[in-house]
């Protein structure tokens, strides 16, 4: 499960009352089926990493690693088999006799992960682990943690605010906002079913484009109006739509879902172009229409020599299409 | 060299002069005999033990050195172990009652000791502390507490408080996570702590001079003092006596020395 949102959304307090750091003003926590809001942080069967990894810098990798058992008054050869066979799993036997500071971010969270894996717990708890790793130690931090996920079977909760951690990493993920839970999905249905007009500008990246539009009848069917231009509704919407006959509605397109058109039909939307970012089979398009800033995700062979004009015409693919109340922010098109 | 490096160079030599100077005079006047009259800043021609062997016989500096060994290191024990231990909490929990106390004990590294010895020395009298170690190591030690307690919160305050977390989940209580995990990363703080407190309790004059009534109880200040008299002086005498009393604390200042810096400069604080 990933806690994943924007800075301040709570994801962070709601891992420590988890962990039994902080204490939940109401409500129960449950690990298991035992309520744990009384029970101590040493108690809950929960382990944690942690952003800074807070490995004690006084001990060496070892002795880090064999704390929370000592404590615990394990046998002092179930401790030693524990530790190293998870140094083994983290490559980090050659490290166990060093101290934190003699070691790297990389090699430090290795042996956060290993302090925590030693204790065998119920829950793992990930505190944003990643977010002090550079681009490439993260990809590869990530492809661990998933790996020790499936080795192990424990739950693990994973705090980020980097969605994509959180869509490569969750088979669940919750989006928070302020506190309160936005929506609780798989990371594809997330992406494909956004609850609201939140999720779906958080989860996506290009994020996804808003545009307002009017609903109107015409000929029996509800269309969506952009100052000139007139956008069909897809049938399976259209009940709906009706509803807000002469109301305000907010569109949600993906990136990907906006495509290049040569005809100069009611639906195809002059842009301006603004910015242009060209990789290898596709380019990012920054466009403006009718004082909407969008942005296209265009598939292109920008090797064979194609380009684009300044301004060029676009259509939405409906059928991909969001509708958000603009009051409730609610999408009304799932 | 630049001008900026050429005036840093200046200064660095002044104050290294300030500082030598004293040290070099009572060199030579504690090498030199009662009867020789020249200059206190030139060479002795020949060196002269007579001063050191009045200051270890006749004025007994060695017992004196004994008794200040014994006040100073209990009081430093004391105000290290003391003043860790009421930082943590001060430093871990932010309420408005522990910001209250840490701005007393602000407060009172403000209060000139003077002002307060009359009651003082009657308060020690009353409950019978005067001339006895106990006395004067409990006025000590108060006297010498805020400044540790301020320099152990600050220090406290930069040591993430994740580590106390992760030692809760491992398992220790609130004691056990002070004695496992923050005490042993003191030792830079500590380090100052002993230092600067330690120097302070041994040349102290001003308390010893009031609490140390009794001759039989003597600390080096005083066994310096007692060269000085209304009529006349034993400077050669004296200056060996501070000599020999500036040697354990030159001691114990080159074998903390490394951790010194470190513990004033993260005690600094925010």
């Amino acid at each position: 499960m990933v806690l994943v949102g924007p800075s301040g959304c709570a994801k962070s307090t709601t891992l420590r009352m988890i962990a039994g750091l902080e204490e939940a003003a109401g409500g129960t926590i449950e690990i298991g089926d035992k309520v744990v809001n009384d029970t101590p942080a040493k108690d809950r069967g929960i382990a944690m990493v942690f952003q800074n990894y807070a490995l004690y810098p006084h001990m060496t990798v070892y002795e880090n690693m064999a704390f929370g058992l000592k404590m615990r008054k394990f046998p002092k050869e179930e401790v030693d088999a524990r530790v190293r066979d998870a140094a083994e799993k983290l490559e980090i036997t050659e490290l166990l006799d060093r101290k934190p500071k003699e070691m790297s971010g990389g090699q430090r969270q290795r042996v956060a992960l290993g302090r925590a894996m030693v204790r065998q717990p119920e829950v793992f708890l990930f505190d944003e682990p990643l977010s002090n790793l550079d681009a490439k130690l993260r990809v590869s931090m990530r492809v661990r943690i998933s790996q020790l996920h499936k080795q192990m079977g424990s739950t693990m909760i994973y705090v980020t605010h980097d969605q994509t951690e959180a869509m490569t990493m969750g088979d669940r993920i919750t989006v928070l906002k302020d506190g309160k839970i936005m929506q609780v999905d798989t990371p594809l249905n997330l992406y494909n079913r956004p609850a609201n007009k939140f999720v779906a500008g958080f989860i996506g990246s290009p994020m996804m484009n808003f545009v307002d539009v009017t609903v109107a009848v015409r000929d029996g069917a509800a269309v969506l109006k952009i100052g000139d231009n007139v956008l069909s509704v897809p049938e399976r919407l259209q009940e709906t739509v009706k509803q807000y006959a002469g109301k305000p509605l907010v569109l949600g397109v993906r990136p990907e879902h906006i495509k290049l058109t040569g005809s100069g039909g009611e639906d195809a939307l002059p842009g301006d172009i603004l910015v242009k970012e060209e990789m290898r089979n596709e380019v990012i398009v920054y466009f403006d229409y009718a004082g909407n800033r969008l942005t296209a995700r265009i598939a292109m062979d920008t090797e064979e020599g194609h380009t684009l004009n300044d301004s060029e015409r676009f259509t939405f693919d409906m059928s991909r299409c969001h509708l958000f109340d603009t009051e409730t922010e609610v999408n009304i098109a799932l | 060299m630049k001008k900026s490096n050429l005036i840093r160079n200046i200064v660095a030599v002044v104050v290294a002069a300030v500082h030598f100077i004293p040290f070099y005079i009572a060199i030579t006047v504690a090498l030199k005999p009662r009867t020789d009259f020249s200059s206190r800043w030139a060479l002795p021609t020949e060196v002269n033990l007579d001063n050191f062997a009045y200051a270890i016989n006749r004025a007994r500096i060695l017992d004196a050195m004994r008794d200040s060994a014994i006040i100073t290191v209990v009081s430093v024990l004391l105000v290290a172990l003391l003043g860790a231990m009421a930082a943590y909490p001060l430093a871990r929990m932010k309420n408005r009652f522990n910001a209250v106390i840490l701005k007393v004990v602000l407060g009172v590294m403000m209060i000139p000791p003077l002002s307060m010895l009359v009651p003082l020395v009657t308060l020690m009298s009353d409950i019978n502390g005067i001339s006895t170690y106990w006395g004067i190591i409990c006025v000590l030690v108060t006297f010498q507490l805020p400044l540790s307690i301020f320099m152990y919160t600050n220090f406290i305050e930069a040591i993430p408080r994740e580590l106390d977390e992760a030692a809760e989940i491992d398992g220790c209580s609130k004691f056990m996570i002070f004695y496992r995990i923050i005490l042993p990363l003191l030792k830079p703080v500590t380090a100052t702590v002993v230092i600067l407190t330690g120097v302070f309790i041994w040349n102290d004059y001003q308390f010893s001079l009031y609490i140390l009534q009794s001759p039989r109880l003597r600390v080096v200040t005083l066994a310096v003092s007692s060269f000085f008299g209304q009529s006349s002086s034993n400077l050669g005498a004296a200056a060996a006596c501070a000599l020999i009393a500036v040697v354990p604390v030159i001691v114990v200042y080159i074998a903390l020395q490394k951790y010194f810096v470190r513990g004033m400069i993260d005690s600094a604080g925010k």
